[in-house]
């Protein structure tokens, strides 16, 4: 019953691969991942010798097992970087707590460096304070747009060269889809790139960009790796939540469905005529964005002058007044100031 | 003959065992039948029996959802047979969620809508009969394209 390990040919095998079908044993297995990581971070030439690496940690299975191989990689194939993991405490009651212990653990596990940014450092808020004021309807957008911009502004402070960030296969081929069926061709573009955010911003890479979810988890449960399971509450959203479903669906077909996705988006080629957007950068903070003001800064502003649905939907006429510090008239304050719970 | 009693030590984790009272570890008896007891019968007696919430988070169809690793006596159960596989007395089954958000306030253990829009279609999806495919079974490449289509009109709010 017990089927033989295609690699070694001695062990028993405990799992099948989905990207090649391969059947193999732990060891076998675990190289195989490692070494793939390792090809992943050389072909594409993520690093460079000298420089420090923020990897940005939740306590999740993805951020643990790419602190553990980047650790690992880094010592065997003496990549010569400075790795801390860094991460980013939201503020939110009870949630945080498990998942910065888990991180604490791990960085006594794999003896890194790790530094806690809180979004009251950040923002001056916490997640539970924009609770309050936007309710929870209305909280997504916050957690979405301050999510992004959390560990950009964390390796800032730190004088972070890069950042990489445990995204898997199965999250690049998802946002291929959504970007797909929202005709975001500029999103489109950049979700496949395996690093981001050359200019201004610090550069963002993905090691685990090849990695399937499936062999993310069974490394962690294999390796016995402590992970935290319940990642991000307030981050799905409706969209995610199809788009993952059905690459899931596809998946359970055809395995292979998932780096195709991913390939296919690789390859497209975007006509000369297609208008990109202006990437430009925030006035107020610097960081990357086609308006004036990032949305970031929008949704800070609609906090702090108590007005929470300002961010929330389109409001670009506001902008130079915004930037201006100057005040709202009536007819607009009182358009952003009810919210519904 | 009757198959003797089997004894199982089920294990949910990766947020699986949110829809089981948080409650990672389950040693349980599976009554006698005259059949054995394989991976699909123990699906359906986990839903009539342990599933405390929203099954279809958990059980889609005959098997569990996509997304849902399952691991027999510590091995990937696509090497064991998948729902074929016969069940021994005193095997260890591990189903493992990789699925992202499932919506829970950890400690809480009860299914907060955050974000409350967010529901599956996939329960009663329609069969797929258009394509000149009339009369045959529907293909699961087809089921799927079915759900897909559905899921973005939902997703899309197009009525
Ligand atoms: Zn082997
Ligand atoms: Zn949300
Ligand atoms: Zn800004």
């Amino acid at each position: 019953m017990p089927v033989c390990c295609s690699a070694c040919e001695v062990k028993n095998a405990v799992l099948r691969r989905p990207k090649t079908g391969h059947s193999l044993c732990k060891e076998c297995f675990f190289w195989a991942f490692e070494e793939e990581v390792h090809q992943t971070i050389i072909s594409a030439g993520l690093f460079r010798r000298g420089e420090t690496v923020g990897i940005g940690a939740s306590g999740g299975k993805d951020s643990t097992v790419l602190a553990h191989v980047m650790k690992l990689l880094n010592k065997r194939h003496d990549y010569g970087l400075n790795l801390i993991l860094l991460s980013v405490d939201e503020g939110i009651t009870g949630y945080r707590d498990d998942s910065l212990e888990t991180v604490k653990r791990n960085q006594q596990q794999y003896e890194l460096p790790l530094k806690i940014v809180s979004y009251e450092e950040l923002y001056g808020w916490t997640m539970d304070d924009i609770v309050k004021q936007v309710g929870l309807k209305n909280n997504c957008t916050f957690c979405g747009v301050f999510r992004r911009q959390a560990l950009d502004r964390g390796a800032m402070m730190l004088h972070v060269d890069k950042i990489c960030t445990g995204h898997n296969a199965d999250d690049i081929a998802e946002t291929v889809l959504m970007n797909f069926l929202r005709g975001d061709i500029a999103r489109l573009r950049r979700c496949t790139f395996i690093t981001t955010g050359s200019e201004g911003a610090i550069p963002r890479c993905k090691p685990l960009k090849y990695a399937y979810e499936k062999e993310i988890v069974l490394y962690a449960y294999f390796k016995k790796l402590d992970y935290f399971s319940t990642e991000c509450i307030y981050s799905p959203n409706a969209y995610r939540g199809y788009a993952r479903a059905f690459l899931k669906d596809l998946e359970s077909i055809r395995p292979s469905a998932i780096i195709d996705i991913i390939h296919s988006g690789e390859n497209l080629s975007v006509k000369e005529d297609v208008k990109m957007p202006v990437q430009g950068t925030c006035a107020r903070c610097g960081y990357i964005s086609s308006q004036k003001l990032c949305k970031a800064c929008v949704l800070l502003e609609g906090l702090n002058r108590g007005l929470p649905k300002l961010g929330i939907g389109k409001h670009h006429k506001l902008q130079h007044k915004l930037l201006a510090q100057e005040p709202l008239t009536e007819r607009e304050q009182r358009k952003l100031k009810n919210v519904d719970f | 003959m009757m198959a003797a009693p089997v004894s199982l030590l089920l294990e949910f984790g990766g947020g699986a065992e949110l829809l089981f009272d948080g409650i990672k570890k389950h040693h349980v008896t599976l009554p006698i039948q005259t059949e054995p007891w394989d991976v699909r019968h123990l699906l359906t007696w986990i839903r009539e029996n342990l599933l405390k919430e929203r099954p279809e988070l958990f059980i889609q169809g005959e098997s569990v959802r996509p997304g849902i690793l399952v691991l027999i006596n510590d091995s990937d159960w696509e090497l064991m047979g998948e729902l074929d596989y016969t069940l021994q007395n005193q095997d260890n089954v591990v189903f493992i969620s990789t699925l992202h958000g499932d919506y829970v306030l950890p400690g809480r253990g009860k299914w907060v809508p955050l974000c409350a829009s967010y529901t599956f279609v996939q329960e009663n999806a329609p069969q797929y009969n258009g394509s000149g495919t009339a009369g045959e079974e529907s293909s699961p490449l087809a089921q799927t394209f079915d759900r897909v289509l559905l899921s973005c009109k939902e997703a899309l709010f197009i009525p």
